[in-house]
């Protein structure tokens, strides 16, 4: 099957946002929003024990959520006292963010083209690198998420942890271990360890680096 | 961070040494809750390895008390520093003189939470080193190091260009800052 073309990928996923609910448009589309609740917050606990549990409203940690979608994990981040930055590249996906509010900052970004005179404690990634078909954009992404970490900060990317990639359908390539440890171990990064969703059949986890 | 998280966060306190500053007692009630009995030594005695030096400084605390006694914490020593400014105000060229004077490398400056309980804002977590301890990363409560036994040049290079570049940036927004605070001020009649 033929993979989309990052025009058809484009408006595959403001239509996605525009019908499917709020949960089910960025998260699993075989399971229902009460399944997808589950869903979400068994990644946001992943995520919670990846950051840290501590949080400042004072001098708080300064986190990306890359491939935001309508910002689900920004808000939930921000409720914790973190500050957020979410970008995304659908429209649709950042009005709703936008008009759900909670404290992040959204922009409309690729993950390759985000800029910021900061760098993060920690950027997130949460299913959206597999979405990018095109490899040497996923490169270009990965490279420059790995850039906008600091010192000591961390880089979470969801996918599976075979070896090898894989196309599934026509709009995921699964990347393994092998594309993502020696190219993260070039920007710098250390490769901490994968941690499996663990979620129904799900295959999917989290690359854990830090920058060193 | 709560105050009494912060024994563990500086690698524990078998034993404190209160080096100045605030309300000892108290102070180590907060710090200490669980284990009141946590053998108190003067600044004075031989340095346990194990023990703790805690000092609290604060806007009106003089500041020289507490670095005397830093100069007696042996290679390996570890300091508790308590802080009494607000983040946003902190005065820190107060403390890191006296730090780099006595050899001591900031392992950790975090903020802390209930200021109005104890008076503290925030702390550093210190040790007296003979080369560059492993660096930390922000707000880890359990503490993780970035590098071996001691930082290689990547880091010291990324560590210093980090601190370049955003000392760069920093400069327009203290400048925006300042404009805000100056059209927060009611005009002067004159």
């Amino acid at each position: 099957m033929a993979l989309l073309s990052d025009v058809e990928a484009a408006a595959y996923w403001n239509e996605r946002h525009q019908q499917e609910s709020d949960l089910r448009s960025g998260g699993h589309m075989a399971f229902d929003e009460a399944t997808n609740r589950m869903f979400y917050i068994r990644r946001l606990a992943l995520l919670m024990d990846l950051i840290g549990l501590q949080s400042s409203p004072v001098a708080p940690l300064f986190l990306l959520d890359a491939g935001c979608g309508k910002g689900w994990f920004s808000r939930e981040l921000a409720r914790f006292g973190h500050q957020v930055d979410g970008i995304d590249a659908s429209e649709v996906a950042l009005d709703h963010a936008r008009q759900e509010g909670g404290g992040p900052r959204f922009h409309r970004s690729s993950l390759s083209g985000w800029r910021s005179p900061w760098l993060y404690d920690a950027v997130i990634c949460v299913d959206v690198l597999f979405h990018i078909l095109d490899d040497a954009e996923w490169e270009r992404s990965v490279r420059n998420l790995a850039s906008l970490v600091r010192l000591g900060g961390r880089l979470l990317v969801a996918d599976w942890h075979e070896e090898h990639d894989q196309a599934f359908g026509n709009y995921q390539v699964l990347r393994g271990r092998r594309s993502y440890l020696p190219l993260l171990q070039d920007c710098g990064l250390r490769f901490e360890g994968w941690h499996p969703y663990d979620f129904r059949a799900s295959v999917i986890g989290l690359y854990a680096f830090t920058r060193r | 961070m709560l105050i009494k998280e912060l024994p563990a966060l500086a690698g524990g306190a078998d034993s404190v040494v209160w080096a100045g500053g605030g309300n000892q007692d108290e102070l180590l009630r907060a710090l200490l809750p669980m284990r009141p009995e946590t053998p108190r030594r003067a600044a004075d005695e031989p340095f346990d390895p194990d023990a703790l030096m805690i000092a609290f400084v604060g806007p009106d605390q003089p500041p020289d008390g507490w670095s005397a006694a830093l100069r007696g914490l042996p290679a390996g020593g570890r300091l508790l520093l308590l802080l009494g400014w607000p983040v946003a105000d902190l005065p820190y060229h107060l403390v890191l003189d006296p730090l780099v004077g006595a050899g001591c490398q900031v392992l950790q400056a975090v903020p802390v939470d209930k200021a109005n309980r104890h008076g503290v804002y925030c702390a550093v977590i210190a040790a007296r080193v003979e080369r560059l301890a492993p660096l930390r990363s922000y707000l880890d409560d359990s503490p993780i190091t970035l590098d071996g036994p001691e930082p290689g040049l990547p880091a010291l290079l990324r560590l210093t260009g980090e601190h370049t570049f955003a000392d760069l940036v920093v400069r327009p927004l203290r400048r925006r800052l300042a404009e805000l605070e100056a059209g927060d001020r009611p005009a002067s009649a004159g």
